[in-house]
């Protein structure tokens, strides 16, 4: 006779582990079975009924408890290797994407000095080029956080290193940046460019009352709307040019996870240095943005539709770690991952 | 430096009715826990905090063979151990001298 829960019992002895099945779900089929037998010697259908459905209902419950719980304890659960390894990583990843900020908000105010020294410009003072330094910071971000989490990536996952927990971990802060990065592109970004204008134009021309905003200074909102009302009522030209700044700045804002995903694709088919795969990282970031670059230059040629100019970038670097990882999977990267793994916890 | 302190064992809401319990029943199954418990323990979690107190060492339980008639699995039943028994009483002497201080 089949009781209730005896093909639970059987999908749980395949799927749950010795421990979750005796402790867990063996315990709450036992006394969903004493329960239903208990309800049939009373002869109550609605009893009957109303015990399965509570003890199906707790079941889902506990397997959806253990479940959790196994997956926390799993993914806390780091050797001191992998910690080291993963704080070594963070740290390379901040000072890279520090560095990248510095370099490239210099460069910028480099080319304010040039001006200046060259007498085109009036100087400007000590505080108002650190307020402008600040105000380029958020601008910066897109390309600096990629490139950090790129090398720190690379930096982490080298050698004997290459964990499921590090590589899981490292999609996991690439998630997060991407949706901090966009969110800095829709809401931060905007407004400390209008910020560095208004300060620099009303320092080179104090004749100037108002400065309105660029394309660059609009937020996804404001930028869809305007879209909106050059798609009524506007050219053609306008609105590709929209279109494709709308959509670049969205691929841009989460490049990060793509950027990412292609170095931990190369770290678990390559057998690359720490040294090599950094630079892997460097390389991979370069490339995006000059795909990117490419990409969006089409597209204001009108050779390839707004949509596709601003996403070209990202797409590659999707569909290469699809390809990277399709390759580790073919060359039987599990094994090998469970060898390295076993030999890196010694 | 000074060496790190041993952590007391902790005992939460649940635990603490769970060790009532039985310490009124001597032995009961997890249902039995959920209907003794009036709404307090749910079916759903009861099993994950049994689990659980049974790695702190807080409780025990055995496997108990149905009636022949009825035949299916083995019911689990639990019982508190003497570690159960001391930390729930702690726990209570704790909480009783705290209301006793804080009541004033």
């Amino acid at each position: 006779m089949n009781r209730p829960g005896d093909r639970l019992r059987r999908l749980a002895e395949h799927v749950c582990s010795e421990r979750m099945r005796t402790r867990l779900v063996e315990p709450a089929l036992a006394d969903l079975q004493a329960e239903y037998a208990e309800a049939q010697r009373r002869g109550s259908r609605w009893r009957t009924a109303r015990s399965l459905a509570a003890g199906y209902l707790a079941i889902a419950k506990v397997l959806v408890l253990a479940a959790c719980g196994s997956v926390v304890a799993h993914a806390t659960n780091w050797d001191p290797a992998e910690r080291r390894q993963a704080r070594l990583g963070v740290w390379v990843a901040t000072l890279a994407a520090l560095l990248a900020t510095v370099l490239i908000d210099a460069n910028s105010l480099f080319r304010i000095h040039l001006a200046a020294a060259a007498g085109w410009t009036p100087d400007l003072d000590l505080v108002v080029r650190a307020l402008l330094a600040a105000y380029l910071v958020p601008a910066v971000l897109p390309l600096s956080v990629p490139l950090g989490l790129a090398v720190g990536a690379g930096c982490t996952l080298h050698g004997a290193g290459r964990s499921c927990k590090l590589a899981i971990a490292t999609g996991i802060v690439a998630t997060v940046c991407s949706c901090a990065v966009f969110a800095n592109m829709a809401w931060l970004t905007p407004e400390s460019n209008q910020a560095f204008r208004e300060l620099l134009i009303t320092r080179l021309r104090p004749a100037v009352a108002f400065v309105p905003r660029g394309d660059n200074e609009l937020t996804f909102s404001v930028l869809r709307r305007r879209l909106a009302e050059v798609r009524a009522s506007g050219s053609r030209g306008e609105v590709r040019h929209f279109d494709t700044l709308y959509h670049g700045k969205l691929a841009t804002s989460v490049a990060t996870l793509p950027v990412v995903s292609v170095v931990l694709g190369l770290a678990f088919v390559r057998r690359w240095t720490r040294a090599g795969l950094m630079i892997a990282g460097v390389g991979v970031c370069a490339g995006y943005y000059a795909i990117n670059a490419t990409s969006l230059y089409a597209g204001s040629l009108e050779l390839v539709s707004p949509v596709m100019a601003a996403w070209s970038a990202n797409a590659a670097c999707t569909l290469a770690a699809v390809y990277f990882v399709a390759v580790a999977g073919v060359t039987g990267w599990p094994g090998r991952l469970a060898r390295r793994q076993q030999s890196f916890g010694r | 430096m000074s060496p790190r302190r041993a952590q007391p064992p902790r005992l939460s809401l649940k635990e603490s009715l769970i060790v009532e319990l039985l310490l009124r029943d001597t032995e009961l199954y997890g249902l039995q826990l959920v209907n003794a418990s009036r709404g307090r323990l749910k079916r759903g979690t009861v099993y994950v905090t049994l689990g659980r107190m049974e790695d702190k060492g807080f409780i025990t339980s055995r496997e108990e063979a149905p009636p022949p008639e009825e035949g299916g699995l083995p019911r689990r039943i639990y019982r508190a151990t003497p570690l159960g028994r001391h930390v729930y009483e702690a726990w209570n002497m704790a909480a009783a001298h705290m209301a006793m201080r804080y009541a004033r």
